[in-house]
């Protein structure tokens, strides 16, 4: 059977928390352990005989034991402490020498606040006391505890009285420790050392052989070189301190040590037996508790973080309650008050109830984990609830820094140019102001490396930062040149110009988007023209086709008449009326398409040299009997060494065909018709002059508009397209056409571009 | 007496057409779509066909490229069509000559009678003697100073004569109008002058059946004249 999801979860938390508990106490345990700093190898040896602990116990004892055989020679007649024994002679003035015995040394001292603490060290009850000996140094007559070998330079051979106590009276307390450790109270460590007659023990009855009897035991004799012991390592002094005092001795020597490992004395060995077995167990204890605890923990951190904000239903993600949806800066600004509190609460409740049950040398320790207990404890909800907004992908989208970023963005977005500008350099300058106060005081005042490589950290920042205002300062430049030039395509006709929206942000986006928006409108406008001219063209060609059909009739028929030949002589003149009106029609259905075709473009131009003057000529020729019918004459003026120009022959034929018979419609008869070229620098120009028949009472750009003519009645011949179609087709071989009217002069002037 | 077949959708322009050709002295056939065209070519013997272009069930331009298989009958094109493009295509898909709507009638039967003796002769086409130049139908014999047109004798001043003679010639050449000048009045040409350009354009309205679209004598424009050559 199954438990739901959420009684999962709820066993899993509390499991967590037992764990925790566990944790905690093992770490408390593991901390408070005399032997914690000491590693693990302390623990390694199953009884405390074997630990380097009892090792070093041995190692000092040894080393005590030879410094209280030194000693008893200064402290002791006839091995037994004689306190009226001379210790130090100082020669304090003239034949004034003074001897100190070690009663009167004691004495002396303890005047003068010193005193030998229960762990035989010299110590000083009143500093003020020690401060009234004087500092005078004082030649020294002998001393025992020192030989005077050592002395070499002049001042060595002075000291002050408070040297002197310091040294006698280290001495002193080294020998009463020694004397208490050994001799004094009843001990596991057994020792005899012979040196030749003399012999130093506390064990009678210590021998070669009952050395054996005891746990543990160190041989060593100025015979051999070997030390037999059944130590798990060769205590190592042992040989330097006994051939040491052998120096001193000069006797051949023997050296048994023991230690009874059956601690029948209640001595420091014994203590730290029971110690040892002890703190090894606790010591285990709190290691596998926080084995254990880590693990179970771990596993049900994982646990709960795998299915945290899971139902039972389905795998989407619920949100446990509203804190759930609280934006997770404020759970973070939650988490540090919640701590701050707990903090508080730990000094003033926690850390008082935690002292009453803990020794003082712990409290440090105690108050930290109480910290560090409550922290966990107060950011593992505030996690969950980060964890499962996430989850539910709500982290971003409730979260502060989403809405200060949104509406920052939005905010650069609707900036204007001015004031991002404005803003980014007053950010610069306020960044560079404040950067530079901060290196100029720190780097005055900053001396460790440490500092050095903050400040240099902050510098490189500071560069960063400056670079990145640079940059974007820079940016802003070239969107502004790239939207310029834009503009300038854009203003020149390149209406499928467009700037990639993308590669810009911030409000230069926004223009960019309405820019390229403006672009693709015209675009659309100038197709939609052009599709509409061509339309038209194409309208007019197919009306044209179908005028043109039943025309051909008309013509046909009309001359069928003709040629029936009628009496009547009405009808004749009727007849000839008809066939001149339906000439009439065919030209201007003619026009009528070449102008739709022309003014859209929709004609195909073949650009050549051609030599204006011949091209004149040419078409004088083609009309010089036509217009001397009405009486008109052509006065020719042209370069004779021709005139080259670039346009479509036939196209400037038609142009100039137009022109020659607007003359011959609309010229006064028998007038002159002056033809000129003009050659200058770069251009070519035509002109011809003639006078109007008509009074010419319009503006001249209504000339070349469809349908107008000079006669404003329509009964002569001509569409009204000739000077409209003469005006485009010049546009399209890239000519210029003007008309100007002076009075009843009527002048077109068309210029090309000369070819040299 | 020539068999003409004459076929338009516009019933009115055919019975035009047929009553300027019977007055001619033509046999004329009527048809009023392609289909009809291709069925009357098949069972007569046609000499000339006048096709219009814009037709229902089988337009112009398909029946003058089905006829095209296996007939080489002299064909006029008839169209509302006035562009270059469609004159172009015309001629090109097989048509000899092309006509634009609305035509000049007697403008159509100078072209008819034109394709007909160019067809006639075709057959036994004489061996130009060495004095003849021949530039399609346009013949010049120089021993005898005669000037004919498909056969057809046309009369020229003795400069238009040279003139003509100089540009057939050098039939595809394009002589300036200094250039024609200086050869024909063996004089150096001083400076613009019209006199050319005047008796080319009596040349053409001698030589062309319309002058406005010359077939043999070619203005380029801006540069000079030429006469085309004609395979």
């Amino acid at each position: 059977m199954f438990l739901s999801k959420k009684k999962m979860k709820l066993w899993a938390s509390i499991l967590h928390l037992i764990a925790f508990v566990f944790f905690v106490t093992g770490i408390s345990i593991i901390f408070c352990n005399e032997n914690f700093n000491k590693g693990l190898l302390w623990m390694n040896a199953e009884n405390y005989e074997d630990s380097p602990l009892f090792m070093s116990q041995v190692d000092s004892d040894i080393s005590l034991l030879f410094s209280y055989a030194n000693l008893k020679d200064i402290f002791e007649t006839d091995g037994k402490f004689d306190i009226n024994k001379d210790i130090f002679g100082l020669n304090m003035g003239p034949s004034n020498d003074v001897d100190f015995t070690v009663g009167s040394i004691i004495e002396y001292a303890k005047r003068h606040g010193y005193y030998i603490d229960e762990h035989f060290q010299l110590s000083i009850t009143d500093q003020k006391l020690v401060d009234q000996i004087e500092d005078t140094s004082y030649f020294v007559n002998y001393r025992t505890y020192a030989d005077s070998s050592g002395i070499v330079e002049p001042g060595d051979g002075y000291i002050s009285m408070k040297t002197a106590i310091t040294e006698s009276l280290g001495l002193l307390a080294i020998y009463y420790n020694a004397y208490e450790r050994f001799v004094l109270a009843p001990s596991n460590f057994r020792y005899r050392l012979e040196y030749g007659e003399e012999v130093y023990t506390n064990d009678r009855s210590l021998n070669i052989k009952s050395v054996y009897e005891y746990g543990k035991y160190v041989i060593t004799s100025s015979q051999g070189m070997v030390v037999d012991t059944n130590l798990r390592t060769v205590p190592k002094e042992l040989s330097y301190y006994a051939e040491k005092l052998t120096d001193k001795l000069s006797k051949p020597y023997k050296i048994y040590i023991a230690i009874n490992t059956v601690y029948t004395a209640t001595d420091i060995y014994a203590v730290g037996n029971v110690n040892y077995l002890s703190q090894r167990r606790l010591y285990v204890i709190g290691l596998v508790s926080v084995t254990i605890g880590m693990t179970v923990m771990a596993l049900s951190l994982a646990y709960l973080v795998i299915f945290s904000g899971h139902s039972d239903g389905g795998s989407d993600i619920k949100l446990n309650n509203l804190f759930d949806i609280i934006p997770f800066e404020v759970k973070i600004l939650l988490l540090i008050f919640a701590t701050v509190i707990s903090f508080t609460a730990n000094n003033f409740i926690g850390q008082r109830v935690v002292h009453i049950y803990i020794e003082k040398k712990h409290w440090n320790f105690a108050d930290q984990m109480l910290n560090y207990a409550s922290i966990y404890l107060i950011s593992l909800p505030i996690a969950f609830s980060i964890l499962r907004e996430y989850k539910a992908g709500l982290l971003w989208k409730n979260s502060y820094t989403k809405v200060i970023k949104e509406s920052f963005s939005l905010h650069m977005f609707r900036r204007s140019f001015k004031k991002k500008l404005g803003s980014n350099f007053l950010i610069l300058i306020l960044v560079d102001f404040v950067a530079m106060t901060f290196f100029l005081l720190t780097t005055i005042n900053e001396k460790s490396l440490l500092g050095r490589l903050i400040i240099f950290i902050c510098f490189i920042l500071f560069l960063i930062i400056n670079f990145i205002v640079f940059n974007k300062v820079y940016k802003t430049a070239i969107a502004f040149d790239q939207i310029a030039e834009a503009i300038k395509e854009i203003a020149n006709g390149d209406t499928r110009y467009r700037l990639k929206e993308d590669e810009f942000s911030g409000r230069e986006a926004s223009v960019v988007k309405d820019l390229n928006n403006i672009s693709k409108g015209f675009q659309g406008a100038i197709n939609d023209q052009v599709k509409s001219e061509r339309l038209k063209a194409d309208l007019i060609t197919n009306v044209s086709h179908d005028i043109k059909t039943p025309l051909t009739s008309i013509i046909n028929y009309v001359d069928l008449i003709k040629r029936e030949k009628p009496e009547n002589a009405k009808i004749q003149e009727y007849l000839d009326i008809l066939s001149l009106k339906s000439q009439h029609l065919k030209n201007l259905t003619e026009d009528l398409v070449e102008a739709s075709k022309v003014s859209s473009g929709n004609i195909s131009v073949d650009l050549r040299d051609i030599d204006l003057v011949e091209m004149i000529n040419q078409t004088n020729g083609e009309f010089e009997e036509k217009f001397s019918e009405k009486g008109l004459s052509i006065i020719s003026n042209a370069p004779s060494n021709g005139v080259k120009i670039r346009a479509d022959g036939r196209h400037l034929w038609r142009v100039l065909e137009n022109l020659y018979n607007n003359a011959f419609k609309y010229a006064a008869k028998n007038s002159r018709v002056y033809i000129d070229i003009l050659a200058d620098g770069k251009t070519a120009t035509f002109i011809i002059k003639n006078i109007s028949e008509n009074p010419l009472n319009m503006r001249p750009e209504e000339l070349t508009e469809r349908f107008v003519r000079g006669d404003v009645s329509r009964t002569t011949e001509g569409s009204g397209l000739g000077l409209s179609i003469a005006k485009s087709l010049t546009m399209l071989q890239g000519g210029k056409f003007d008309i100007i009217i002076d009075g009843d002069l009527f002048k077109v002037q068309i210029k090309f571009e000369k070819v040299e | 007496m020539e068999l003409i077949l004459v076929c338009d959708d516009d019933r009115e322009i055919v019975d035009a057409i047929k009553i300027y050709l019977s007055g001619e002295g033509f046999e004329v056939l009527t048809a009023y779509d392609g289909e009809e065209a291709i069925k009357l070519m098949a069972k007569n013997r046609v000499d000339l066909l006048i096709i219009d272009i814009m037709m229902p069930v089988l337009d112009g331009i398909r029946a003058t490229m089905k006829i095209r298989e296996n007939s080489t009958v002299p064909i006029i094109m008839l169209s509302a069509k006035s562009e270059d493009a469609d004159k172009i295509l015309g001629l090109n898909i097989g048509a000899d000559d092309y006509l634009t709507k609305p035509f000049n009638p007697l403008e159509l039967v100078a072209r008819v009678k034109s394709q007909l003796r160019r067809y006639k002769k075709l057959g036994n086409i004489s061996i130009p003697e060495s004095q003849k130049v021949v530039v399609g139908d346009l013949e010049i014999d120089d021993e005898t100073k005669e000037v004919t047109i498909a056969g057809e004798m046309i009369k020229l001043t003795p400069i238009e004569y040279n003139i003509l003679l100089l540009l057939a010639k050098n039939a595809g050449k394009v002589f300036s109008i200094d250039e024609i000048y200086e050869q024909i009045w063996n004089e150096e040409a001083i400076g613009a002058d019209n006199t050319v350009a005047v008796h080319i354009r009596h040349i053409r309205e001698k030589i062309e059946i319309n002058p406005k679209e010359p077939r043999y004598l070619k203005v380029v424009w801006g540069v000079g004249y030429k006469i085309e050559k004609q395979n």
